[in-house]
């Protein structure tokens, strides 16, 4: 009976702590204070999304003059002679300065939690000036770092392979550009493309890991410059 | 009165219980919180496994005079052409002396395309199976080559664990990138894990040119360094 009694009242204390510590998780997690923990990635819902992404029609045409498509042999002949041109006398560096006919009219006026990356010089193909480019890193999704790569750079044509349904004019800045959305508008993991035409060619926006609204501020702070 | 004793002991459970579980944390999304010391050395990327590529470059940020000097490194991978494989490279050690454990999972990801910049690839390094992202390890001039996710195995020291997945290739993204040939530029992104890197490399600013050849099957050969506690 003793022994029985003991076991009973261990039995109850034992339930007792494990309600306590059941309450504890419901309250902690109603409270959001579970699985919060920086940095945190699903790796399974980054590769669905990828694979869902990778199952669409994708797209190849033209938009405000700019061609886009999945790899060089879907541009026209004109473009890929061109392309293949630039590259046939080899790209060197040259300051930027001698590049100027690229830059932008004004700055480019991004918040202060973009950092600038170093500035690399100009590059020069096969004697022609082909293109100007600035980098800049931010804490994106989820607090791990996000990256905008921009370039003004000469040619017409992109080697983009993305869904159709990605695809849009929009405007941004008072200036019409070509869309790239991110695959969801979180922007986890993905990269989002803007592209502005240009005289000499395209003003182009890349960006990773940044939501579809911070890739929007981006590209209108860039199309600001740009005029 | 003759009750009050267990009335304070079964309070007592509630109340420990209670507060255990405001301050355990519970195994979720393939977090564990083991509190294991995991130890990440990262090995040259390119060639075959067992092979000595050829520094090109001391770190550096730019491998341009003035020669700056910062963290990468760049490799050869003796072919002249370029599509050819890009290696994540790692030693990987766990304070787990329970045989050989899953430490990591990583995810190759395309970071940026040679269309507007230098073609720039990276691995999410992520704790256990899905937990934290701890180490960002990069690669310039390379496109991802297979984007799936894979399992980073890795034991307890003084025995090895290794891991050697083709993730990318080699691309000539020199139009807008400054770059010569097929190489890979091998950095990383700051992320929560602690760093540390290997000062045996020469700097960029010494050594510019050819800084002679490193097996990138040696430990000691290692790059960088990624260290964290496991749940932490």
């Amino acid at each position: 009976m003793k022994i029985k009694r003991i076991v009973l009242t261990l039995g109850l204390l034992a339930v007792l702590g494990a309600g306590g510590f059941a309450a504890a998780k419901l309250i902690g997690g109603a409270a959001g204070t579970e699985a919060e923990r920086p940095g945190q990635v699903d790796f399974d819902t980054i590769e669905r999304r990828q694979a869902t992404e990778t199952a669409q029609p994708r797209f190849v045409g033209e938009l405000l003059g700019i061609f886009i498509g999945p790899t060089e042999d879907t541009w026209p002949k004109d473009l890929q002679d061109e392309a293949s041109q630039r590259l046939a006398g080899g790209c060197v560096d040259v300051p930027r300065s001698e590049a100027k006919s690229l830059d932008f009219p004004r700055p480019v006026a991004l918040p202060k939690e973009y950092s600038p990356e170093e500035l690399v010089p100009a590059r020069v193909c096969s004697g022609q000036v082909a293109g100007l480019t600035w980098g800049y890193t931010v804490s994106g999704v989820e607090g791990i770092p996000g990256h905008v790569q921009i370039s003004r750079s000469i040619g017409k044509a992109r080697t983009y392979d993305v869904a159709s349904d990605r695809v849009s004019v929009e405007h941004f800045g008072g200036r019409e550009a070509i869309f790239i959305r991110p695959i969801t508008p979180d922007g986890l993991a993905q990269i989002a493309y803007v592209l502005f035409p240009e005289p000499f060619g395209v003003t182009g926006v890349q960006t990773f890991n940044l939501s579809e609204a911070d890739t929007t501020a981006v590209a209108q702070a860039v199309a600001e410059a740009s005029k | 009165m003759r009750h009050t004793p267990i009335r304070f002991i079964a309070a007592g459970a509630l109340v420990i219980g209670f507060l255990g579980g405001l301050v355990l944390p519970l195994p979720g999304r393939g977090n564990a919180t083991t509190g294991d010391a995991i130890t990440i050395y990262m090995q040259p990327p390119t060639l075959g496994w067992g092979s000595s590529p050829y520094l090109t470059c001391g770190r550096h940020s730019t491998c341009l005079p003035p020669y700056n000097t910062s963290s990468a490194l760049d490799w050869d991978d003796n072919n002249t052409g370029y599509g050819n494989p890009v290696y994540y490279r790692s030693y990987n050690f766990t304070s787990n002396t329970g045989g050989i454990i899953q430490v990591a999972r990583g995810l190759p990801l395309q970071i940026q395309t040679a269309q507007d910049g230098c073609a720039i690839m990276a691995v999410w390094v992520a704790e256990g199976t899905n937990g934290p992202l701890r180490a960002i390890p990069k690669y310039d001039h390379v496109n991802v080559y297979n984007a799936a996710a894979f399992p980073i195995w890795g034991r307890a020291y003084p025995q090895t664990q290794y891991t050697s997945r083709r993730v990318g290739s080699t691309v000539n993204d020199s139009a807008l990138c400054s770059t010569t040939g097929s190489h890979v530029h091998e950095d990383y992104y700051s992320s929560s894990a602690s760093y540390t890197q290997n000062t045996a490399y020469p700097t960029a600013s010494g050594c510019h040119d050819n800084c002679g050849t490193r097996l990138n099957s040696n430990v000691n050969n290692y790059t960088r360094r990624f260290q964290w506690t496991e749940g932490y």
